[in-house]
């Protein structure tokens, strides 16, 4: 599956658009993650936890909006866009929206 | 008694969020001048096109970094005094630049280890955990999370051969 954020990819050719695709997900870490944060909030620096807490929401609702593409039958995810809101403190939700789409390497089609 | 033993608890975590944030903050801002110039070469662009692209050797594809900047107790401190006045926070100020040119960072050092060497449509997100940001409730925690997207691709005249799709969760 080819992922861009871009309207197109060079070297290929768009045969067909399959609609929109969207994934999300709301992910928190444990207590223990929580209580080391707000130890770091005294001291400054890098909050490892809520980073790595990004990485794996971005994952799963990447992961979602790829199973969706591939029900649809496409081989590329266009114009790939990351939303994130709070739901409650120590829990992000990520929302990750594309659109689908059917290309083909250039001189192929 | 029990409110000079507040006193002195406020000044200790205030005298500790001041040296240890300052030498944070200091080392974090000369590791990122250093990663910065390690990779200079790449052609990061936010324009929607493949600035210098050419023929395609190669799959353009997505790149990801995040980065969450804590704030400490001093800078906090500051910025509640800040804001009875009101006006320009720089405290935070350097905690948001930090976190977007680390978070702009990752993701351009993850297109290069894929062995792109330039990035095109690149944009940059508040990424929100919780009460981010403001002071409600004393889970409150102050800090900046950014999250970077952006498409690694080839220039023109980069090494020929045809390498398998890169998928994005596989980086």
């Amino acid at each position: 599956m080819l992922v861009v954020n871009t309207e197109f990819i060079p070297g290929y050719q768009i045969q067909q658009m399959l609609g929109m695709v969207q994934g999300n997900t709301v992910r928190s870490k444990h207590v223990g993650r929580d209580i080391a944060a707000s130890l770091k909030n005294i001291v400054g620096g890098e909050l490892r936890g809520y980073t790595e807490l990004l990485t794996e929401a971005r994952r799963e609702a990447t992961e979602r909006m790829l199973a969706q593409a591939k029900e649809l039958g496409a081989n590329a995810v266009l114009n790939v866009r990351y939303t994130t809101s709070s739901v409650t403190s120590g829990a992000a939700e990520l929302y990750a929206y594309g659109t689908a789409a059917l290309v083909v390497p250039e001189g192929q089609a | 008694m029990e409110h000079l033993l507040n006193l002195v608890i406020f000044l200790i975590l205030l005298v500790v969020g001041f040296a240890v944030g300052m030498v944070t903050e200091r080392q974090h801002l000369k590791n990122l001048a250093l990663r910065e110039a390690a990779v200079k070469g790449m052609l990061v662009t936010g324009s929607r096109t493949f600035p210098a692209g050419g023929a395609a050797t190669r799959p353009a594809c997505m790149v990801v970094g995040h980065a969450c900047i804590s704030s400490d107790y001093f800078k906090t401190f500051l910025a509640t005094i800040r804001k009875i006045i009101g006006g320009e926070m720089r405290t935070y100020e350097s905690l948001c630049s930090r976190a977007r040119r680390e978070a702009m960072l990752r993701m351009v050092e993850q297109a290069r280890s894929m062995g792109y060497d330039a990035v095109c449509n690149v944009r940059l997100d508040g990424a929100d955990i919780g009460k981010s940001g403001e002071r409600g409730g004393n889970k409150g925690i102050t800090m900046v999370g950014i999250m970077a997207t952006g498409t690694a691709y080839n220039r023109a005249g980069a090494t020929p051969g045809v390498v398998a799709p890169v998928r994005i969760d596989e980086a």
